[in-house]
């Protein structure tokens, strides 16, 4: 969490990547900014995930607002794994199709191009 | 423009030393028995601001959200942004009302040792943490803590101290540092409760 303390809550010493998802909402707000998102399983049904990541005034520092994603964009979702709660990620950047990509990290995040990353 | 080292008004950005956020590891704190058991038994669903409450005092020392002050004669103003905090210090030498409720953000007093700022504040509640990894604050009416403010040029430095003695054999300490930005804007912060647990409650 932005505020909170993202490792007590999150598995900070592993980084998941999670693709290729389909966006469900993306909402920018306060405390957390919460992704919803289908992936399919290795059997071809589709789980729904979720993340949560920084507070709406921090994102909103990095330029990155509710139009950064919409429903059915196909992106990749990376992470870290909650603790305690299935399908549940902190997310540290979601890569869109054509490689740009968005850091979530609110003192140095932002919108980036993919030749860059 | 150059501004007098007891002159702290004015908006202040959080400012990322470069050890970190300012508290020390968990491992290092010297904790009471019940302090210990109170951290090892630490639910999120505890932390006040999972429940779009403001975090008070001690845990919202350290908040990575600009915050505004104002200078009065007879108080200064401390505007968080975060969950709209605000905070009166009372500089003209009152004292608690004994019937002053407990509360997350307390009762603040203040005075200036040379160019810092020092500030007590008491009255604050057993609900409050001093850090969101589950560092226990007790609330007992013993328990203060002291900051103190000073400015170096466009950097605020801060510690402080939590005096805790049901849950700290020594004082808590933290430290930091803000960056004058004048030319940064405060932001609402509406907290919606529906996304304030995210998961872990």
């Amino acid at each position: 969490m932005s505020h909170h303390n993202t490792g007590t809550y999150f598995d900070t010493s592993q980084t998941i990547e999670l693709k290729v998802a389909t966006a469900i909402s993306f909402q920018v707000v306060n405390p957390h900014t919460k992704l919803l998102f289908v992936l399919n399983d290795s059997e071809g049904n589709e789980v729904e995930w979720w993340g949560a990541t920084a507070s709406a005034n921090h994102l909103r520092r990095v330029g990155i607002t509710n139009d950064l994603i919409s429903s059915g964009d196909k992106i990749t979702v990376k992470g870290y794994p909650s603790k305690t709660t299935d399908n549940l990620l902190f997310v540290t950047t979601v890569i869109f199709e054509n490689g740009d990509y968005a850091d979530f990290n609110y003192t140095a995040g932002g919108i980036f191009k993919s030749v860059t990353y | 423009m150059v501004f007098s080292n007891d002159d702290i008004e004015g908006i202040w950005d959080f400012s990322w030393p470069g050890h970190g956020i300012g508290h020390p590891p968990s491992s290092s704190v010297d904790f009471t028995t019940e302090g210990k058991l109170s951290f090892d038994s630490f639910l999120p669903e505890l932390d006040p601001t999972l429940k779009c409450l403001m975090p008070g005092i001690p845990l919202g020392i350290i908040d990575p959200y600009p915050i505004e002050i104002v200078m009065q004669d007879h108080q200064i103003l401390f505007l968080y942004e975060h969950f709209h905090m605000v905070r009166r210090i009372f500089m003209d030498g009152r004292i608690a009302p004994d019937d002053w409720p407990v509360s997350l953000i307390g009762y603040s007093v203040g005075h200036w040792e040379e160019k810092t700022l020092v500030i007590k504040t008491t009255h604050m509640s057993p609900d409050n943490y001093v850090w969101t990894n589950g560092m226990p604050f007790s609330g007992d009416k013993n328990s203060y803590v002291i900051e103190r403010y000073s400015r170096e040029g466009d950097i605020l430095l801060f510690e402080a101290e939590i005096h805790d003695s049901v849950n700290y054999k020594t004082p808590y300490k933290v430290s930091g540092q803000r960056l004058f930005s004048p030319d940064m804007n405060i932001y609402e912060y509406e907290c919606l409760p529906d996304f304030a647990g995210a998961g872990v409650i």
